[in-house]
């Protein structure tokens, strides 16, 4: 068990004709996507465009996706070669180097791509990061120790209740309560957006 | 269930940590509750800042967008196999159509004896009467042949049989038989017209 075995299932889901299950990974992944996308294209809304196409072109292809690879994965592919073929299509070279799937999605190095943003999103950007540190900080500490595990340390909840010395339902609901403070203090900014 | 109990279950979905039959029922509750729609979203924000992994911020209405096309390019609307029989569905309207405007020709070789030279059929179209200067159906009939009269005579001068001579108490030209021969003399012969 793992967070990809939440995209299994989604994906399953997807296969079977449920659309909104797809949106679901599209909203979990928009982010990452976006921010690949913006390796290869510097312009706003070019590069959320392309991101849109990818995102289209795999619930295209997703039938054909046996589970081979991780749904991120077979994902970021279609993106970078979506991007590709727009740069060729703009008669434009794209690199010759792809980004690696790991440099992807970390905020090291990506200094370049946060270029291309807007002054606004990106003060909108740092704020999320510092609403969010600020509450795991003010968390009780059975609650921060639970979710810096899981989400720093990509722990199981099994892991967990083993360092914890806790049942994993109690790890469950301390992982839980986590997410809802961190939430209920993203909600005013995002609403904001 | 209660909206905090449905919650839980979605963040323990989330990390892959919810049993199969919850994982269902959540996602069917996900189909009409936007609000838990917009939690995962927000948990999965928070993932990413956690994790260091937010470089970039996505448009608040990406997702939406998303949707919006793939409706808009009708790639959403209903499982595959519901699209997939509605197409067959379709599919087996056409061919139906196609039987019922398409000529019944009978097997030709069981009909015509051997040294009978065979008449091509006329079109079923030209009904019991055959008017000769009838316009062909579009599409379908006489082996969906693209043309007129004189043009199909142009490929087979055969046909080129006079209408009021038919049969009028069939809807298509009978095949020859024997002593039907002198009908024969009454087809023109191929000239340089016909090239």
């Amino acid at each position: 068990m793992g967070e990809t075995e939440s995209d299994r299932v989604l994906v399953e889901r997807v296969q079977q004709g449920d659309a909104r299950a797809y949106d679901l990974l599209v909203r979990k992944y928009q982010h990452k996507i976006v921010a690949l996308v913006s390796r290869y294209v510097s312009d706003w809304t070019e590069c959320e465009d392309i991101a849109q196409e990818a995102f289209i072109r795999a619930y295209r292809a997703i039938g054909s996706f046996r589970g081979e690879s991780q749904f991120y994965t077979w994902l970021y592919k279609i993106a970078v070669n979506t991007a590709k073929n727009h740069l060729v299509s703009q008669g434009r070279r794209p690199p010759t180097d792809d980004v690696a799937i790991e440099d992807a999605q970390h905020v090291q190095g990506a200094e370049a791509l946060r270029d291309g943003a807007t002054p606004e999103h990106e003060l909108l950007r740092q704020e999320i990061e510092q609403t969010v540190f600020a509450t795991v900080q003010a968390l009780p500490e059975d609650l921060r120790t639970a979710i810096t595990l899981r989400e720093v340390e990509g722990m199981s909840y099994e892991e967990i209740a083993e360092v914890m010395n806790c049942p994993i339902g109690t790890v469950r609901s301390r992982i839980f309560r986590a997410r809802e403070a961190i939430e209920q203090s993203l909600r005013p900014l995002l609403d904001e957006r | 269930m209660n909206r905090q109990a449905c919650h839980e279950d979605l963040s323990a979905f989330m990390d892959g940590e919810l049993g199969t039959d919850a994982s269902r029922f959540l996602l069917r509750r996900l189909d009409y509750d936007a609000g838990t729609r917009g939690r995962w979203e927000r948990y999965h924000l928070a993932q990413s800042v956690l994790r260091r992994s937010l470089p970039w911020l996505a448009s608040r209405d990406f997702a939406d967008r998303v949707a919006a096309r793939l409706r808009a390019q009708r790639l959403v609307g209903g499982p595959p196999w519901l699209r997939w029989s509605t197409r067959l569905a379709g599919a087996a309207a056409v061919v139906a159509a196609v039987l019922m405007l398409v000529p019944q020709q009978p097997d030709i070789g069981a009909l015509v004896p051997q040294n009978v030279t065979v008449a091509t059929p006329a079109p079923a179209w030209l009904g019991a009467h055959g008017d000769p200067n009838g316009v062909d159906p579009p599409g379908f009939g006489y082996g969906a042949f693209p043309g007129n009269r004189d043009s199909l005579a142009a490929i087979d001068p055969l046909a080129r049989v006079e209408a009021s001579n038919w049969p009028r108490d069939e809807g298509v030209m009978p095949y020859l038989l024997p002593d039907q021969e002198r009908r024969m003399d009454r087809l023109r012969p191929i000239d340089a017209a016909d090239h």
